[in-house]
């Protein structure tokens, strides 16, 4: 370690690096702690794009970035920039993606247009499962592989279970493959053509049952798509492999952000175990809102034990009885607040015992305010560069 | 006025974490409280009624919670196998073909299949008749802890959705009572809940106009919840301004009080302007709902939080 006993930071998190994915559960800070590594990274003199999802609205105004432009923003980034140094920023849009996916493998036109127009393409490419999570992974891969940037780093979807978005993939072409091809395809196409007869029966059956329910134009309608879809898969396969082959190289790392709470942290553990499991680099964790220690430390039960004035000291002019009241509840919140920054650190402690010492742990303060600006971003740069919530 | 109880079915819904499960919870024990026989119907399988009042897992088939106070957990798959095998007549034909984990998921995302047929199950809890009671009716209360933003605005749209896909049908006409229900203002409302926060504000915000523009529930109020009371009025907080500038030339425990007396202000500060924001912008009732201390068992929470609720029963 170089300066000093510093602890292990986002330097050494970005070193080497050109992928970064922050996961973690909805509402942890994912969005916040993707686009202050990336500012970081531009302000060290990388390239550095954030690829970003549903930011808060004002954080997306103050960076400039919205999702009509389907393209990269650069941000403009006032105060010291190393030279070379740019940070850019994007939305992602899943359906747009999703579309120049279709176009990408679509082997005619002709078929390009049938998928497109197709009523019941326009819902799944929306509201498949995983198609969000998927798609966010497709464009990282497309980002990450056209050399325009020197590091990309993904910010996910809110999911419950930071897992979620590594399963998408596979979720969403298991949905495609198996949930509507091998069925759809079934009594129609296959079971005629190749005489499946365990299916052949009860898939036709069931066939027209479905049309009885839903009319005989919707069962056509889903069975175009299907089969018309199904031309796509391979080249949906490939890119899957591809962006398993760009999340498994040294060159990418996740980044786990989690709040400070037990049900976060054992969240945080859980991912760590499956990443190691499945041979997928974790480059920290980060630790996001962890409550300030007040300086003083440890504190008496009162403010009066504490030497604080039980009426209003002179050349103060205040109603003693409202001086008292305000003072005792301030008093009882600090106490609170206390409590609270021990409690996040002890709970800290146990993830690191769990999880042992050769990840950083990145620790962030729960700033007095929400985090909307490249301002606010950089507050929170010190923590990120690994100095010390002492612990 | 809001008259949440007069009604026979209430969808609870907002960002995900912002305490629709709570809310709910606390909702339904105040009905069944008032005499009102009430059921909670959880989406997506879920279990945190079970988890609230501390029994084990109501399951599909449901549960008591409390004396008058059940819950059902509704499963998507086992909402679509119920009805389908209803409607098939062969159990073995639905094993043929939904016994593939991955086909449920996929007519929902194409047809909004689980999505129907899961508010299908709320309405059968309302229409559920039981000839031993005076009304004739099963439940005279139903709770829907509905699911976050997204999934809630896609489910209560189902039936419109279904009714322009089919056309004819079972599903289509299926999907018109459902809608008749859902569409009833005597009947069935909804109730938002948000924290005063910027992104659950925006999202309850964009939920409000969405609803308005596509779904004509009745829309009544929305419940801010968390918020932290105004810690300092009148005098107290002239002494807070004091006590401020006094700080500002003393150390340790003098500076660490003023910091957090500080914040305490101003956190009550940014969540008035966050409740006022969302006041304006999406035009409806609020009722807000303190944030109680940590630490306390999730059940404890429902009576202090049904007492801000009084007013809307
Ligand atoms: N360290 C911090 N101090 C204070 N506020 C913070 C901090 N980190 C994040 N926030 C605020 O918390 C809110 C949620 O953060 P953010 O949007 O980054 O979370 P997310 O994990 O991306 O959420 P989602 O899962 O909904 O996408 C935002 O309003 C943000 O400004
Ligand atoms: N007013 C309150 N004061 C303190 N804690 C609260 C309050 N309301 C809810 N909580 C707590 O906040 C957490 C989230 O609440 P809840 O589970 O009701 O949210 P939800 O919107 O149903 O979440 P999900 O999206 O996960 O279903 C719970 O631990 C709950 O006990
Ligand atoms: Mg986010
Ligand atoms: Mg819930």
């Amino acid at each position: 370690m170089s300066a000093g006993d510093r602890p292990p930071g986002a330097r050494e998190l970005l070193a080497g690096k050109s992928v970064l994915v922050c996961c973690g559960t909805g509402g942890v800070g994912k969005t916040t702690v993707s686009a202050a590594l990336a500012l970081l990274a531009a302000r060290s003199g990388r390239r550095a794009l954030v690829l970003t999802v549903d930011p808060a609205r004002r954080l997306a105004d103050s960076l400039g970035v919205r999702s009509e432009l389907h393209e990269a923003t650069r941000i403009p980034i006032p105060g010291e920039v190393a030279p070379g140094g740019e940070l850019w920023a994007m939305m992602l849009d899943p359906k747009r993606t999703f579309d120049g996916l279709v176009e990408r493998f679509a082997p005619s036109a002709e078929a390009r247009r049938r998928i497109l127009a197709n009523h019941y393409y326009q819902r799944a490419s929306e509201s498949l499962s995983g198609s969000q999570e998927y798609m966010a992974m497709e464009k990282l891969l497309e980002v990450a592989t056209d050399g325009r940037f020197d590091l990309v780093v993904l910010d996910t979807p809110p999911t419950r279970n930071a897992l979620d978005f590594l399963d998408a993939p596979r979720r969403l072409l298991a949905a495609l493959e198996e949930g509507a091809l091998k069925w759809l395809m079934m009594p129609r196409f296959s079971a005629a053509r190749a005489g499946l007869r365990v299916f052949g029966q009860g898939g036709a059956k069931l066939f027209s049952f479905f049309e009885g329910l839903t009319g005989s134009e919707v069962v056509a309608g889903i069975s175009e798509f299907v089969s018309s879809f199904s031309t796509l898969l391979e080249g949906f396969r490939g890119r899957a492999a591809d962006v398993q082959s760009l999340l498994r190289s040294p060159s990418s790392a996740f980044v786990m952000v989690a709040s400070p709470t037990r049900l976060s942290l054992s969240e945080a553990v859980y991912f760590h175990d499956r990443l190691r499991e499945g041979g997928l680099p974790l480059g920290a964790f980060v630790i996001n809102r962890v409550r300030p220690r007040p300086a003083s430390g440890a504190l008496p039960e009162t403010p009066w034990a504490a030497g604080l004035p039980r009426r209003p000291p002179e050349g103060v002019d205040a109603d003693p009885d409202a001086w008292g009241a305000m003072l005792s509840q301030t008093w009882e919140h600090l106490r609170e607040e206390i409590r609270g920054a021990e409690i996040d650190r002890q709970n800290v402690r146990l993830l690191r015992r769990r999880c042992g010492d050769d990840v950083p742990y990145l620790l962030l303060p729960e700033l007095d305010d929400d985090v909307h600006d490249v301002e606010a971003l950089d507050r929170l740069a010190p923590w990120l560069g690994g100095s010390r919530i002492e612990e | 006025m809001i008259s949440l109880l007069s009604h026979r079915v209430v969808f609870v819904g907002g960002k995900g974490g912002v305490g629709r499960s709570t809310i709910s919870a606390a909702l339904g024990l105040a009905a069944s409280r008032r005499g009102l026989r009430t059921v909670i119907a959880e989406m997506n399988g879920s279990e945190t009624m079970a988890d609230i009042f501390g029994r084990g897992p109501v399951g599909y088939a449901g549960g008591e919670l409390r004396p008058g106070l059940h819950a059902v957990s509704i499963t998507p798959s086992a909402a679509v196998e119920e009805y389908l095998v209803r409607q098939l007549k062969f159990r073995v034909l639905y094993n043929l073909v939904f016994g593939n984990r991955f086909i449920e998921p996929f007519m929902n995302a194409v047809l909004g299949l689980s999505d129907l047929i899961s508010v299908g199950k709320v309405m059968d809890l309302e229409w559920m008749v039981d000839a031993t009671r005076p009304s004739g009716l099963a439940w005279d209360l139903v709770v829907v802890d509905a699911p976050a933003t997204g999934h809630s605005l896609s489910m209560l749209r189902t039936p419109r959705t279904m009714m322009d896909i089919t056309r004819v049908g079972p599903l289509y006409q299926n999907a018109r009572l459902i809608r008749d229900l859902l569409e009833d203002h005597r009947r069935t409302c909804f109730l938002g809940v948000s924290l005063a926060e910027e992104m659950p504000v925006q999202e309850m915000s964009e939920m409000v106009a969405r609803l308005r523009a596509e779904v004509p529930i009745e829309l009544t109020g929305i419940v801010v919840n968390g918020v932290r009371p105004r810690p300092f009025d009148g005098d107290e907080l002239a002494a807070f301004r004091a006590f401020e500038r006094w700080a500002a030339r003393h150390h340790g425990p003098a500076e660490d009080a003023a910091r957090t007396a500080r914040r305490m202000v101003h956190r009550r500060a940014r969540h008035e302007a966050q409740i006022r924001q969302l006041a304006a912008t999406a035009d409806l009732p609020l009722v807000e709902v303190p944030l109680l201390p940590h630490g306390r068992r999730a059940e404890d929470l429902l009576d202090p939080i049904a007492l801000r609720l009084e007013p809307w029963l």
